[in-house]
C-alpha cells in the first residue's frame, strides 16, 4: 500500500485510461463478454435507439414522398400541355401502373363517372395520397418508382 | 466502421448494428465515468436519484443525438463512425463532469436555482466515501500484481504506447496487450463488486 501511495493523481488517471481503453479492434464477442462481466442491461438503451432509427427512417420516407408529389403533378400537367393523351387517358395509365389490384376497380369506376374537371382533380389527389402511403410503407432503402 | 452519413450529416447504420454500438459506447462511457468517480465526483455513487444517467444512458443519448440530427457527423473530419460517436460520449461526460463539479463547489444556490443547489454535506461525505472505497479496492487489486505495478510505473513515467512499454518491460506488444486486458477484467470485477456493495440496480449511476 505504502509503495503505491507514491503514484500521484495523474499517474492513476493515466493507468485507468490505459487499462480501460479497449481499443478499436474488439470483436462483438469480446464486447458482449465485457457487458456480461459488468452486469449491464442494455435492453432499454437499445430499444430507445432502435425506436429512434425507425422514426428517422419514417421521416426520411415522408420527405421522399413529399418531394415526389410535385413531380407527379408536374408530369401530368406537362403531358396535358404537350397535347398528348387526354388527362383521362393519363389517369387511366396511372391507375394501371400504380394502383394495386384490389383498389383498381374502385378507381376505374370513379374515372368512368368523373364528368367534370373537379372530379378528375379529386381523383388525381386521391391517387397522389395512395402513392404517398405506398412510399411510406416501402423500406427506406427500396428505390421508389 | 463502414457506415456512411445519412442526409444532412445524420448518422446511418443498419438496425441490427444498434445493439453492438450501444454496447461499445456503454463500455467506453463506463471507463470515462469510472475516472470521474476516481476523482471523487458522485458517479457510480451512493444513490440512484430519479433521472440518473448511467453508461447505458450516455451511450443511448449519444446515438440519439446523432440519429435525430442534434450532432452532425462530418466524415471529412472523422471518417470512423465509432470514433465520432465516442467523441459525442466524451462531450456528454465532460458536460456532466462540469455540472457535477459546479454543484459540488457551489457554496449557495443561485436565485431560482433549485435543481443545481449544492448537495447536502451528508451526500458529499457519502460520495467521497464511495470514491475512497473504489480507490482502496483498486489498490488492493494492484498490490501483489507485479505486471500491473510495472504498467503503472511506465505510465507514471509518461510512457503510454504499448510498443514502448513492451521495450521497457522486455515483453512483446501482445504480452502488454494481454496484461492490459487482464487488469481490465479485474477492474471490471472490482466495479461489479462495488455496485453490489452499494446495492445498486445499475453499475454506475450519475446523479
Amino acid at each position: 500500500m505504502a509503495d503505491l501511495a507514491r503514484f500521484d493523481e495523474d499517474a492513476w488517471g493515466r493507468f485507468l485510461a490505459f487499462v480501460l481503453d479497449e481499443g478499436d479492434a474488439v470483436s462483438p464477442a469480446e464486447v458482449q463478454a465485457a457487458v456480461q462481466r459488468l452486469g449491464m442491461d442494455l435492453r432499454p438503451a437499445v430499444a430507445r435507439v432502435q425506436a429512434a432509427m425507425r422514426s428517422a427512417a419514417a421521416r426520411a420516407a415522408l420527405e421522399r414522398a413529399r418531394s415526389l408529389r410535385p413531380s407527379l403533378v408536374q408530369k401530368i400537367l406537362e403531358h396535358t400541355c404537350r397535347g398528348g393523351d387526354s388527362p383521362r387517358d393519363q389517369l387511366r395509365a396511372w391507375i394501371d401502373a400504380g394502383v394495386a389490384a384490389p383498389q383498381r376497380a374502385v378507381f376505374y369506376r370513379r374515372l368512368e363517372y368523373a364528368s367534370t374537371e373537379e372530379d378528375l382533380r379529386s381523383l388525381l389527389e386521391d391517387l397522389q395520397r395512395l402513392d404517398l402511403l405506398a412510399s411510406l410503407s416501402r423500406e427506406p432503402d427500396e428505390p421508389s418508382e | 466502421m463502414e457506415d456512411g452519413p445519412g442526409e444532412s450529416g445524420t448518422v446511418a447504420f443498419p438496425l441490427e448494428q444498434a445493439e453492438h454500438l450501444v454496447a461499445r459506447l456503454a463500455l467506453y462511457a463506463q471507463g470515462k465515468l469510472m475516472r470521474l468517480h476516481w476523482k471523487g465526483l458522485p458517479v457510480n455513487g451512493t444513490a440512484g436519484a430519479p433521472g440518473a444517467a448511467g453508461p447505458e444512458d450516455l451511450a443511448a443519448e449519444a446515438l440519439l443525438d446523432c440519429l435525430e440530427g442534434r450532432r452532425r457527423w462530418h466524415p471529412g473530419q472523422e471518417p470512423d463512425l465509432l470514433r465520432f460517436l465516442k467523441s459525442v460520449v466524451d462531450s456528454k461526460v465532460n458536460h456532466l463532469a462540469e455540472s457535477l463539479e459546479n454543484r459540488r463547489t457551489r457554496p449557495f444556490p443561485e436565485p431560482g436555482d433549485c435543481a443545481g443547489a449544492a448537495p447536502p454535506p451528508a451526500v458529499i461525505v457519502a460520495d467521497q466515501e464511495c470514491a475512497d472505497r473504489l480507490r482502496a479496492a483498486v489498490v488492493r487489486m494492484i498490490e501483489g500484481d507485479e505486471v500491473a505495478i510495472q504498467l503503472l510505473e511506465c505510465l507514471d513515467a509518461g510512457i503510454e504506447k504499448p510498443s514502448e512499454i513492451a521495450v521497457l518491460l522486455e515483453m512483446d506488444v501482445a504480452q502488454v496487450r494481454n496484461a492490459q486486458k487482464r487488469v481490465r477484467r479485474r477492474l471490471e470485477q472490482v466495479l461489479r463488486e462495488q455496485r453490489r456493495e452499494a446495492g445498486h440496480g445499475r453499475l454506475s449511476t450519475v446523479r
